[in-house]
């Protein structure tokens, strides 16, 4: 049987799960906040767990697909836990829901995954050191923490600001802020009053792109699409600036041979077999790799390109579900 | 400055041929734009052939320069070294349902079950329904029918009703906030018509001074859609009967709710069975390249067919009674 981790409202899982019933494959699916809605109980000496009327046996499990379990913040009970309870209690309760997310995935850690959890949260930085030693190119990547840095290196080249962990986006006195993608020229340096010193922040090189590329990858095939922001000033340095009146166009791409080799390399480093990737073609040809996104929407990429990939996933977890247990498919911790 | 040698059209712009004129079919942007056939032929025929290739061919340099002018314009392509990396899209439909949409009719003498009919329903994995009632209902029932597709596999209902001034605003915003798959509500016969749209989930909520339409298959280009789904499935299935189901006031199963021919009744027959027969589905597989007239026509990758209503009664392959389009000359009449 398929065992589906995720989270109530994800679109991909209710599509990959159409494909489930339509070939009659068994599943079951936990959304990470049934805990704070339906009776749930892990025995963890006798390995099974009870959610309401059900009851799993771990033994009956053979493949588990991790997909988007359960960000706390975004669940009602946090919503509401965070207007009482102290920020320090709330840094408890959130490493206390990590713990039990851990127990969960752990329970299955014999299984087969397709996305296995140990592996999901990566380092933006040991990424790209990876990404160069199965010989990627990356942009110039530094993370500094003063301004004098910063003018050094505008002097070289023109340069970008990045999250070195996600994106987010905090409210503050009622404005919403972004953490996309942003140019450092240096009137922003200057206008913006920057510090002498700020919290570490990662700068790359800008590099003057083609077209972006994502990828989406699933047990060594590569699904590409590529994304012609370059031709809207609105979406140059970061598509998610989106263009609703005119969507960038989108369209299937095919990387070369060589890159998707490459690719697989690194993948099979991090220890995942799915998830989706971003790069990009710069105008002097060159493929130059920015990161992976282990849970990212492959919707995203499904839609403009008839990749079927919502079928081929559905497809992948049972037949991963069907092979004997014969070898783990292990992660190696970056 | 490199020398460009390919046009490449973006793979979501799609190039369909009529008898007189073609258009590009733009499914990410959701509209056209007419071409003349010759177009139609660069862009297909000699895809890969380089410019200078295509304008040997045509022994002509200014009207291809102005044709790849035109596409640039309208954001339709791009000049290109070299093509290699942009693969055709692959236009398969997949879908996992036996049936995506059903129309449920209920009227004062209706004995529906509607559990039973939501049951068979998922089980054949219907992703819509739209309910009709033809007589009041009262607001309370309503909702009961709608808690019973708890556990349906529906991601949308939409529900027709006929006019009453218990419909009151504030408990039909409510009725949809409570339930989350309700999108639109239209409330025909209306005094006055009026639109409000949920800010919280976007369902609608709809007054309509008009009354319910019983007939339909109106061809018209305001019923037009331009993506990328209603192209992939047109060119392989009926787009308008491929995979619907009619429940009609009396429970009996149909392709649509105009069709005279019944495939048994919903309170007796199992759903699934029904909708896999070969004669229920035998409509499904006249897709436009199997209808006359519409076959020459360029707008029919992105416009409804309609098999109830048809020129020629005795020939199911005639074109749709109301479609008013000549694509010989290019005129709606």
């Amino acid at each position: 049987m398929v065992l589906i981790l995720s989270t109530f409202g994800d679109l991909s899982t209710d599509w990959v799960i159409d494909w489930l019933n339509y070939y009659h494959y068994p599943f079951y699916r936990i959304n990470a906040y049934d805990v704070f809605l339906k009776k749930t109980w892990i025995d963890i000496s006798n390995s099974q767990i009870v959610l309401e009327n059900d009851c799993l046996k771990i033994s009956d499990i053979n493949v588990v697909w991790y997909r988007k379990f359960g960000l706390l913040r975004n669940s009602e009970a946090f919503k509401n836990a965070i207007k009482v309870v102290p920020f320090d209690s709330m840094v408890h309760v959130y490493k206390e829901w990590s713990a039990f997310l851990k127990t969960i995935s752990n329970i299955f850690d014999s299984k087969r995954w397709l996305t296995r959890p140990d592996a999901v949260r990566l380092n933006k930085c040991s990424i790209l050191r990876l990404a160069k030693k199965v010989g990627l190119h990356i942009p110039q990547t530094h993370v500094v923490n003063n301004k004098n840095a910063i003018e050094q290196l505008l002097m070289k080249q023109p340069l970008i600001f990045k999250s070195i962990y996600d994106p987010f986006f905090p409210k503050y006195e009622d404005k919403m802020y972004s953490m996309y993608t942003q140019e450092i020229s240096e009137t922003l340096v200057k206008e913006c009053d920057l510090p002498e010193l700020f919290s570490p922040s990662l700068i790359q090189e800008k590099i003057d792109k083609e077209y972006e590329i994502r990828v989406f990858y699933l047990n060594k095939r590569l699904y590409s699409m590529c994304i012609f922001s370059q031709n809207d000033t609105q979406t140059q340095l970061d598509f998610r600036n989106y263009n609703w009146e005119k969507p960038n166009r989108r369209v299937p791409y095919k990387l070369p041979h060589l890159i998707e080799k490459k690719i697989r390399k690194l993948m099979h480093k991090v220890g995942l077999n799915c998830g989706s990737l971003d790069l990009i073609k710069s105008k002097n040809g060159l493929y130059y790799f920015l990161e992976i996104n282990p849970v990212g929407q492959f919707g995203m990429v499904e839609l403009p390109c008839n990749y079927d990939l919502h079928r081929k996933v559905a497809v992948e977890l049972i037949k991963m579900d069907r092979k004997r247990l014969n070898r783990k498919i292990c992660g190696i911790s970056v | 400055m490199k020398k460009i040698r390919f046009f490449y059209l973006y793979a979501c712009c799609i190039p369909v041929k009529g008898t007189e004129r073609s258009l590009i079919m733009d499914t990410q942007r959701n509209n056209f734009y007419f071409i003349p056939n010759v177009l139609f032929e660069i862009l297909t025929k000699h895809r890969t052939k380089s410019i200078s290739k295509i304008k040997k061919i045509y022994h002509e340099e200014q009207a291809i320069d102005d044709f790849f002018d035109f596409l640039i314009e309208k954001e339709c392509g791009l000049f290109m070294n070299t093509l290699g990396s942009f693969p055709q899209m692959d236009l398969d439909y997949q879908c996992p349902s036996l049936i995506t949409n059903a129309i449920i009719e209920t009227d004062r003498n209706s004995q529906h079950n509607y559990a039973s009919m939501f049951t068979q329903l998922s089980n054949v994995n219907c992703l819509a329904i739209e309910m009709r009632f033809y007589d009041f209902i009262a607001l309370q029932d309503l909702k009961k029918i709608v808690d019973q597709t708890y556990d349906s596999t529906f991601r949308s209902i939409n529900i027709f009703l006929p006019y009453s001034a218990t419909y009151e605003q504030d408990a039909m915003k409510k009725f949809l906030l409570q339930n989350v798959r309700v999108q639109h509500v239209i409330i025909y016969d209306a005094p006055q018509f009026s639109f409000m749209m949920e800010e919280q989930n976007s369902s609608c909520l709809e007054y309509v001074a008009h009354t319910m339409d019983e007939k339909c298959g109106y061809v018209s280009p305001k019923y037009f859609r331009v993506n990328r789904e209603m192209f992939c499935e047109s060119i392989k299935w009926n787009n308008c009967l491929n995979r619907k189901v009619s429940i009609c006031k009396d429970g009996s199963i149909r392709n649509c709710p105009a069709m005279a021919q019944q495939f048994g009744n919903i309170a007796t027959c199992d759903l699934k069975h029904v909708v896999t027969q070969k004669a229920f589905t035998k409509l499904w597989n006249i897709n436009k390249n199997k209808i006359m007239v519409c076959r020459d026509c360029e707008f029919r990758y992105m416009c409804h067919d309609c098999r109830a209503f048809i020129t020629d009664s005795n020939n199911i392959y005639s074109k749709p009674l109301h479609c008013k389009y000549n694509p010989y000359e290019t005129i709606w009449s």
